[in-house]
């Protein structure tokens, strides 16, 4: 009797538990659920609709360069956004209004290796956390915008890394990466006591004396061996895991001095939440000479395998590959390519192992496919659990890689080696976005772009696939078919990610617009019109007409 | 008549040593591209610059960019080779080269100052507004707050019902803006300053002594 009243009840949640990895009126987290689904289940606007969807306000941050890269937040009708230079606003998501606005002062000499963007913040318990160019973390108090505390993770010039990347809060603690990953240094995650920004456990990428692991780093190299953390990790509530994607060694190309498989750069980390101790860790490419950087996100999807349910992890590598593993233990289950130019590997075999490795030669100019822009870039894919695909963009383009050894000094560039991209040997290069079974890796739609695809995609229930292009189009695909079923000129390239929210039972979808980026900067070699796009950063919002009541 | 030709495709000197810092410090990584065909950088080849702008950017770098000064890590001859470098990318004449200040050599008790003091102290406009002075005084409290938190601090500022306050319980100092009304009691500290190395005292000194 008791056991049958509990899976009534247990059966009443359920849909709610399954809900809460789909975003519903706000927006919660980076990746819309811990989950990081990228997943909206508002159905208002969907693809009988779609066709009438207009912008209903649009909202400038006044700062271009490095162009529009971030996620905005939603929570209860207020969006919280951030540009780059650590601009911050508190936006009335419904009207466009601003409600604060909180400007960091950088210093003057900031990071002599990385950029002005940054990708977003987050927001929980009333507070906004944002990392920032200086590499410190700040709290803001989310009614006013005033500064709650603000710590310095470590010096700038000693770490040769910042935060670009969004928090992810869980429970009290917050945790922020930061990037490096092309310096000489040694990569850690660090998390936060969201009260007082005091640190409360901090996770090194490369383990020390004495650790495990500390053996795949040949002589000192693992002092500066880079393993970035410069994305946003996800986190499983009922494992109370958190995973984190550890990018590539340094120096990228140059390996020679760093004998080894390199632990744990190009590893997924899962991390207990509470003491950041390592659960568990997969190690996608031993020994990265080419910089694929495992930085991207880990989408978390309960689906079967070979008949038995597995909690699985997806994430896609910038070699081109995206790998999916069992969640709970880290054991490999498959990879399949995103990219159709691949040359650095032949494949992948049945246990994850590399076969087939083309590793350029000190002083040797190599043809490396995909470019070091990546099989895809760091802009994120979306699950949808309607069609249970898998949509992500894609990358065609290769590249000249030249390596020269290097000699770290802590804190400063050390990557290498030159690179130039080329063309594809079939002489179209170019970017899709396809449609996946994550499982299989079967493909089931393609949408062809004439130009690499750099922003995220978003996924509706209302049948509907978001993106945006280098153009500045930002448009809606049919989610079954890949169908285009409407597009709107922002005027500037996109490169950020879009989501979906409501406020008073209005759904609105929103997409920075503004070019900018490496990987933008990058595509002036393959395409010399993509020199001369605008630069712009602005947030664009669209809902449907309002009905007449 | 080989011999000549090799001797016409041979740099100047200068070009090839630029050719050389450029692979290593400018065409590296995400930044310039391979002989500066463009990255996250702008592209440098095949355009038409001022060689003293070249000059003045490379020494100095852009502000609140990536692109960083280099006058701390290339001589001024170096700086003269790698834009020579560019000059020649761009097809150029190589032209006299830019007098260049003799870049003064960055005190290195400021580094210092920067790296391991600054997050407290404010000395010669560097550091923390509000940062302690380097004088002797008696600033530090044991704060406490009506949730029962209690740390020891250095009071940055105080007004308009707000404290700002440095968290000093770990090595890296926290900045924290409490409300005043948080705040139940401020007693003496047992906060001890990390000892300074007498090296690096002394040469933050002379950082401190110069004009
Ligand atoms: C974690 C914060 C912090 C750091 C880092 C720090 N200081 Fe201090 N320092 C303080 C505070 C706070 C005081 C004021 C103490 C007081 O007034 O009671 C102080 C006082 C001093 C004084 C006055 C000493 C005295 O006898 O009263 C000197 C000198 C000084 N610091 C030098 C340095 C130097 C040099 C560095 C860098 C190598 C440094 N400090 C780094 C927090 C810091």
């Amino acid at each position: 009797m008791l056991m049958n009243a509990m899976s009534k009840f247990l059966l009443l949640l359920l849909p709610q538990l399954l809900l809460a990895q789909s975003t519903n009126a706000n927006w919660p987290h980076y990746g819309g659920s811990y989950q990081f689904w990228r997943h909206s289940a508002l159905t208002q606007v969907n693809r009988t609709n779609v066709a009438q969807l207009t912008p209903v306000w649009a909202f400038q941050t006044g700062m271009n360069e490095g162009g529009l890269q971030s996620t905005p937040i939603v929570i209860d009708g207020v969006m919280y956004l951030s540009s780059s230079g650590n601009r911050v606003f508190a936006i009335d998501a419904a009207t466009g209004r601003e409600i604060w606005h909180y400007f960091y002062q950088n210093p003057k000499e900031i990071g002599v290796i990385y950029s002005p963007w940054n990708r977003g913040v987050a927001v929980d318990q009333g507070r906004v956390f944002m990392g920032t160019l200086d590499n410190h973390m700040v709290a803001l108090d989310a009614k006013s915008g005033r500064e709650l505390w603000n710590v310095e993770v470590e010096p700038l010039a000693k770490c040769g890394c910042n935060i670009t990347g969004a928090p992810l809060v869980v429970k009290d603690k917050v945790i922020a990466g930061v990037t490096g990953g092309d310096s000489a240094h040694r990569g850690y995650l660090n998390a936060f006591h969201v009260k007082t920004g005091r640190l409360a456990w901090r996770f090194e990428t490369i383990p020390g004396p004495g650790e495990p692991g500390h053996e795949t780093w040949s002589g000192d190299s693992w002092k500066f061996g880079g393993g970035a953390t410069w994305m946003t990790g996800s986190y499983d509530p009922e494992l109370n895991q958190v995973y984190w994607a550890v990018g590539n060694p340094a120096a990228d190309f140059y390996g020679d001095s760093r004998q080894g498989k390199n632990l744990y750069t190009d590893s997924i980390v899962a991390l207990d939440a509470d003491t950041g101790k390592l659960k568990w860790h997969h190690q996608q490419i031993p020994h990265d000479v080419w910089d694929w950087d495992t930085a991207y996100e880990a989408v978390l999807v309960d689906l079967p395998v070979k008949g038995r349910l597995r909690k699985l992890l997806i994430n896609v590598n910038k070699g081109g590959y995206t790998f999916v593993v069992d969640r709970t233990n880290g054991e490999f289950i498959t990879a399949w390519p995103v990219a159709r130019n691949i040359n650095w590997v032949k494949g992948i075999d049945e246990s994850g192992t590399l076969i087939g490795r083309n590793e350029p030669k000190v002083g040797v100019p190599t043809t490396i496919c995909p470019s070091i822009g990546g099989g895809r870039s760091w802009n994120h894919a979306a699950y949808s659990p309607k069609t249970k695909w898998f949509y992500t963009t894609a990358i065609e383009w290769c590249q000249t890689v030249t390596v020269q050894s290097e000699e770290p000094k802590e804190g400063q560039n050390f990557f290498g080696g030159v690179f130039s991209l080329k063309t594809t040997p079939d002489g179209k290069p170019g970017g899709h976005l396809d449609a996946y079974d994550p499982v299989t890796g079967q493909k089931k739609w393609t949408y062809e772009s004439k130009y690499p695809l750099l922003a995220s995609v978003l996924a509706t229930a209302g049948d509907l696939i978001f993106t945006g292009d280098p153009e500045g189009h930002f448009f809606a695909l049919d989610a079954e078919t890949g169908k285009k079923l409407w597009s709107f000129p922002t005027g500037s390239g996109h490169r950020g990610s879009s989501i979906s929210y409501s406020v008073n039972g209005r759904q609105y979808i929103a997409t920075p617009s503004g070019w900018g980026s490496a990987v933008a900067g990058l595509m002036g070699q393959l395409w010399p019109e993509a020199e001369q796009f605008r630069n712009g950063s602005t947030l664009f919002v669209f809902a449907l007409p309002e009905t007449k009541k | 008549m080989i011999w000549l030709a090799l001797l016409a495709l041979q740099l100047p000197p200068s070009v090839e040593q630029g050719s050389k810092l450029f692979a290593k410090s400018c065409a590296t990584g995400y930044c310039h591209g391979a002989e500066g065909a463009a990255a996250r950088g702008p592209r440098l080849k095949d355009r038409q610059f001022e060689r003293a702008y070249l000059a003045r950017v490379t020494r100095e770098g852009i502000p609140r960019s990536a692109m960083p000064a280099w006058k701390d890590r290339f001589s001024p001859a170096e700086i003269e080779a790698v834009v020579d470098y560019i000059v020649h990318l761009n097809g150029g004449q190589l032209g006299a080269p830019t007098r260049s200040e003799a870049a003064p050599a960055a005190a290195p008790g400021l580094k210092l100052f920067q790296t391991k003091c600054a997050g407290c102290h404010r000395a010669k406009s560097v550091g923390l507004a509000g940062g302690a002075s380097l004088a002797k005084g008696q600033m530090v409290r044991q704060l406490t707050l009506k949730d029962g938190e209690t740390f020891p601090a250095y009071l940055v500022s105080e007004g308009q019902g707000l404290t700002v306050v440095l968290d000093l319980t770990e090595a890296a100092p926290i900045r924290r803006s409490l409300e005043t009304a948080e705040i139940v009691s401020r007693g003496p500290a047992k906060w001890q300053h990390s000892a300074v190395d007498p090296a690096d005292s002394a040469q933050i000194q002379a950082w401190l002594m110069l004009p």
